[in-house]
């Protein structure tokens, strides 16, 4: 869509980056990832995702990417409009964008540089592109010592370093991040984060979905609260005074507009938030 | 461009080498339908030539009791001559047949000191085509003609060569299809298994942002490779075939020859059925939903 790429440069430094217009997506008849979820997102932020399992972090990210399309509402980056994206246009779109999956998704019959090379050769450069760009990716991720390794022989968060190495192929302006340290103990949760953060410093636009509070507030930098595939907008203190009443005989809260709509699955799993 | 097909290609040829043997009975079911299709095509396409040669030319031979003298013979082709519908009657004595048969048959006659197994014999010709069965019909029963075959009906051999090619065709479609179906489920087989054994590799190129064609060109080559092998091996077993069906028409038929084999044609053929064959049933995988994902 070249029409999309030389759109009037005023109106790219208005709208903000990426916008969620009253998204929702069902994965199926019964099962709802998203449930009307609305946000923006400037070019250069930090943005954490937060929220039980099963709130729909995963789901956010899926859509960000062009995974899932969403059902209702709509998703913009820059002023493309992912939801509309056709089939041969969603490669094109993932190469502006770096992602980390959860389990990191190395393969392992792959040296450490030829996961990265590998990466890089599909989506179409050259072997001595590979040649040339790979050292200083891995050292940009600060793994570069262990080129030569598979990822068997390293540590989780070696190996998700390589991961991120892996999604920062494309010099992209934005990075999507699932679970990062979902994996990883707290030594090295706080690694993989300076690193995240190294990144953003860069002037990456960085999502982070996560439910490690740890990470998150030892960070400080934005955080989008998820709940049962919507954006909760409680504050700490307020979400600490509805548990409490949940706990005292399980009173929904009244700011709450439709819970009482919702299958009550969801509704049990807010009541066991932590 | 050149950098980019090397890698898919060797994205390829691991995934051939991997599922060796999975490989290896798609290839051979591959040829089997091909040699099946490709040989019964090609003996249909002679039978189908020789067929037409002998309409443009046809004639009924009425080959002389041996007993017969030379006037019965010139009095039988004075009755044949009045029958309706002929066109001609020519004679050719026993010995002029033998003649013109040993010129023919060099090889064959040259070594044979024989007798002359050659009867007298009328070659009619037609005005009308139709009337060709109520001419043979009474000519066989002259007294002077030969008691048995003494009529060679040439559409005997048209409705004998219909029949075969019929045959043919049926068992061509029959065996040919079951042996395609069982090829392509193979194939298309070899080609999920990669796509399990690849879905690693699959998922990861997809994250990044490989086009579709880079996803599934080495799956495509994968089918491609099998059905042009396929077709390759199909093509040698129909060469070495025909060679031994040659030699046995050769010894057994010695009036009969056989067309060479058309090496370079077949070949074609084949490798083009094959690899159209090969892409498609790989096609039809990759076109059915994901491989279920690694659970993340
Ligand atoms: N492919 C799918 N098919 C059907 N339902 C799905 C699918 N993926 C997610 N869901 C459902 O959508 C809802 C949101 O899932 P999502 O993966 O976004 O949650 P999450 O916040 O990432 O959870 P977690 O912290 O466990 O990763 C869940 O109820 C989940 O069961
Ligand atoms: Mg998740």
């Amino acid at each position: 869509m070249p029409w999309r790429e030389i759109a009037p440069p005023i109106m790219q430094t208005l709208a903000p980056y990426i916008t969620f217009d009253h998204v929702e997506v069902a994965y199926n008849d019964f099962v709802s990832g998203l449930r009307g979820v609305s946000f923006q997102i400037e070019k250069g932020e930090f943005v954490f995702l937060c929220g039980q399992t099963g709130s729909g972090k995963s789901t956010i990210i899926k859509v960000l990417s062009g995974q899932v399309k969403p059902t209702k509402g709509r998703v913009m980056i820059e002023s493309q409009d992912v939801g509309a994206l056709a089939k041969d246009e969603i490669p094109f779109l993932r190469r502006k964008m770096g992602i980390v999956p959860q389990d990191f998704g190395l393969l392992p019959n792959k040296k450490v540089w030829e996961n990265v090379g590998y990466a890089m050769r599909a989506v179409g450069k050259s072997r001595t592109d590979v040649r040339q760009e790979v050292p200083d990716i891995l050292e940009r991720v600060n793994i570069l010592h262990r080129a030569d390794a598979y990822p068997t022989e390293l540590s989780g968060g070696e190996q998700q370093r390589v991961a991120i190495a892996r999604a920062l192929i494309n010099d992209p302006p934005l990075l999507l991040a699932d679970e990062p340290t979902g994996n990883l103990d707290p030594e090295h949760s706080v690694e993989i984060t300076d690193l995240l953060l190294s990144l953003h410093a860069r002037g990456t636009t960085v999502i982070v979905a996560t439910h490690d509070m740890a990470v998150v507030e030892r960070v400080g930098h934005r955080i989008l609260r998820m709940s049962a595939g919507r954006i909760d907008n409680r504050t700490p203190e307020e979400i600490a005074a509805d548990e409490q009443a949940d706990h005292n005989g399980g009173i929904e809260p009244n700011d709450e507009p439709s819970s009482s709509s919702e299958p009550s699955v969801t509704d049990s799993e807010e009541g066991t938030d932590a | 461009m050149l950098d980019q097909l090397e890698f898919l290609l060797t994205e390829a040829l691991v995934s051939l080498r991997r599922n060796k043997w999975m490989t290896f009975a798609a290839v051979t079911t591959a040829a089997m339908a091909l040699f099946i299709i490709g040989g019964l095509t090609s003996a249909y396409i002679g039978l189908a030539s020789y067929a037409a040669q002998v309409e443009s030319k046809f004639e009924m031979k009425v080959f002389v009791r041996d007993e017969a003298t030379p006037d019965q013979a010139k009095a039988l082709g004075e009755r044949l001559k009045k029958l309706d519908g002929i066109k001609a009657v020519t004679f050719q004595s026993k010995k002029e047949v033998w003649e013109t048969f040993k010129k023919e048959n060099p090889g064959i006659t040259a070594a044979l000191e024989i007798d002359n197994p050659m009867p007298d014999t009328f070659t009619l010709t037609f005005t009308k085509l139709s009337k060709a069965d109520d001419i043979a019909a009474a000519a066989k029963k002259m007294p002077e003609v030969a008691p048995k075959d003494g009529v060679q009906y040439q559409s005997e051999v048209q409705e004998f060569l219909d029949q075969t090619m019929s045959t043919i065709r049926w068992v061509g479609l029959v065996l040919g299809g079951l042996m395609l179906i069982t090829g392509g489920i193979l194939i298309y087989n070899t080609v999920r298994l990669t796509m399990i054994a690849r879905r690693r590799e699959i998922r990861i190129m997809e994250l990044v942002g490989a086009t579709r064609q880079t996803v599934w060109t080495p799956l495509l080559v994968e089918g491609l490779v099998q059905g042009v092998l396929g077709a390759i091996l199909a093509t040698g077993v129909l060469w070495v075939a025909h060679s031994i069906l040659a030699s046995l028409v050769r010894f057994s038929i010695p009036a009969a020859s056989m067309s060479n084999f058309a090496l370079g044609g077949t070949l074609f053929w084949l490798i083009l059925a094959g690899a159209v064959y090969g892409v498609g049933c790989s096609y039809l995988a990759i076109r059915e939903p994901k491989v279920k994902e690694i659970p993340r």
